[in-house]
């Protein structure tokens, strides 16, 4: 018979990570040992509350991920991923997810790998992911981005780019509180190629909090952030987040 | 041949993720007690296994590396916001949410409870208690998740238990009268 019981032990057990023997000879001392089933009583009960309190919690965000594709979609897919692969460090892919971590300016030189890129003969795809509210990241998407609309057109390279916002990001296109409606007005009628697409998740998230959300004009709704970006990669777009 | 299986496989990944993604969602609430960031987090974890699932060699591990993938981003959280410098700062770090709106969702007062414990014990105790007990992943698969040795897993789950145990002492089973005292 076990004398003393330590909690790492009961909690093994309770966990179910003891093997036969111990479990074995653990039951004989809780049968025991009034004081030693109300230490297991009571962890059993601990993780019961944790569970149920977190399993009420869903997200209220509806998801959906990428379904069925057809033939020529399915081309694309493998070719785009073949393409990533062989170009994703000379982009900056791999770049982009070690500095997912670091700070705002990081994502700078990420831009610059992207814009001192020569190689490609490919016209450029650019999906920008911005989504803090952080007023130096938003400025930081739209110089970044307009650095790079003017480079492309000015080496006369074809470039798409598409600017999503949600989370706090979406300040940058809400009408009432963005400080950038003259600027991406005037980029979206100088530059065609630019796209300004908001999270219709992140809308809807807002909406529940009694925001009323207008957005600028010309800016498209996609379904949410995460579809976007993943439609956008499998069509062979680099990926960008600010 | 090769080509389709592989088409298929592209097809069965996307449909893991789905199927995982409302755990990954609970977890990442669990570690943050907010749902935007939680979404935002699941998100982020979602887009990098998609670019990098021919990393993934073996699909049975799937659940586990999306949840590693998932911790990586909770950490790149941090350090963007908090500005550690040093990332083991982060297993002792609490951070308690006053304003916590998710309390209002809470629907019961043990739940509101659990939730004001949970948010007070130092993320990586969260971390642990949340990946065993709500997903039910081995200690083993745990550390895996989290890259911490077994040992870590064992004594983060113990204090976080004793932490909570502390806070919720009034929801527990009352302790059986030992014995009756005589009153002469």
């Amino acid at each position: 018979m076990m004398h003393t019981v330590s909690d790492e032990l009961l909690n093994s057990f309770v966990d179910d990570e003891l093997g036969p023997e111990e479990k074995n000879e653990l039951f004989s001392s809780i049968e025991q040992d009034d004081a030693l089933k109300m230490r297991v009583c009571e962890l059993r009960g601990l993780k019961e509350m944790v569970r149920h309190t977190y399993q009420q919690h869903e997200s209220t965000h509806v998801q959906s991920l990428p379904k069925s594709r057809d033939w020529s979609r399915y081309v694309q897919t493998l070719a785009a991923t073949l393409f990533l692969l062989m170009l994703g460090g000379l982009f900056g892919w791999n770049v982009s997810e070690k500095h997912d971590a670091s700070k705002y300016h990081k994502v700078l030189s990420l831009f610059q790998i992207i814009q001192n890129n020569d190689i490609r003969q490919e016209p450029g795809k650019i999906i920008v992911q911005v989504s803090d509210a952080n007023p130096l990241r938003l400025k930081t998407a739209l110089d970044e981005t307009e650095n790079l609309l003017k480079s492309y057109r000015q080496t006369k390279q074809k470039l798409k780019i598409e600017i999503i916002a949600n989370g706090g990001g979406l300040d940058l296109l809400r009408s009432d509180v963005t400080r950038y409606r003259e600027r991406i007005s005037a980029l979206q009628k100088e530059f065609p190629n630019l796209d300004v697409v908001g999270c219709n998740q992140s809308i809807t998230e807002l909406q529940k909090k009694g925001v009323v959300v207008k957005l600028l004009p010309n800016v498209r709704i996609a379904s949410s952030a995460l579809d976007e970006i993943s439609r956008r990669l499998q069509q062979g777009w680099d990926y960008v987040r600010v | 041949m090769k080509i389709l299986s592989l088409f298929c496989h592209a097809d069965a990944f996307q449909e893991r993720l789905k199927q995982i993604r409302p755990k990954l969602y609970r977890v990442a609430f669990s570690w943050s007690h907010n749902s935007a960031l939680a979404d935002d987090l699941v998100q982020e974890a979602l887009i990098k296994a998609l670019k990098s699932r021919n990393q993934l060699r073996d699909e049975a591990k799937t659940t586990g590396w999306l949840f590693s993938i998932l911790a990586n981003c909770w950490r790149d959280h941090f350090r963007q916001n908090r500005a550690m410098e040093d990332i083991d700062e982060l297993e002792d770090f609490c951070c308690v949410d006053d304003a916590d709106p998710e309390r209002d969702h809470a629907q019961s007062q043990i739940a509101t409870r659990v939730l004001e414990a949970v948010a007070r014990l130092p993320v990586g105790q969260r971390q642990v208690l949340t990946l065993v007990d709500l997903e039910e992943f081995s200690y083993v698969e745990v550390a895996g998740i989290l890259d911490i040795p077994v040992g870590t897993v064992m004594s983060r789950l113990c204090r976080a238990r004793q932490s909570l145990k502390l806070h919720l002492k009034e929801f527990a089973p009352e302790q059986p009268a030992r014995q009756i005292r005589r009153v002469i």
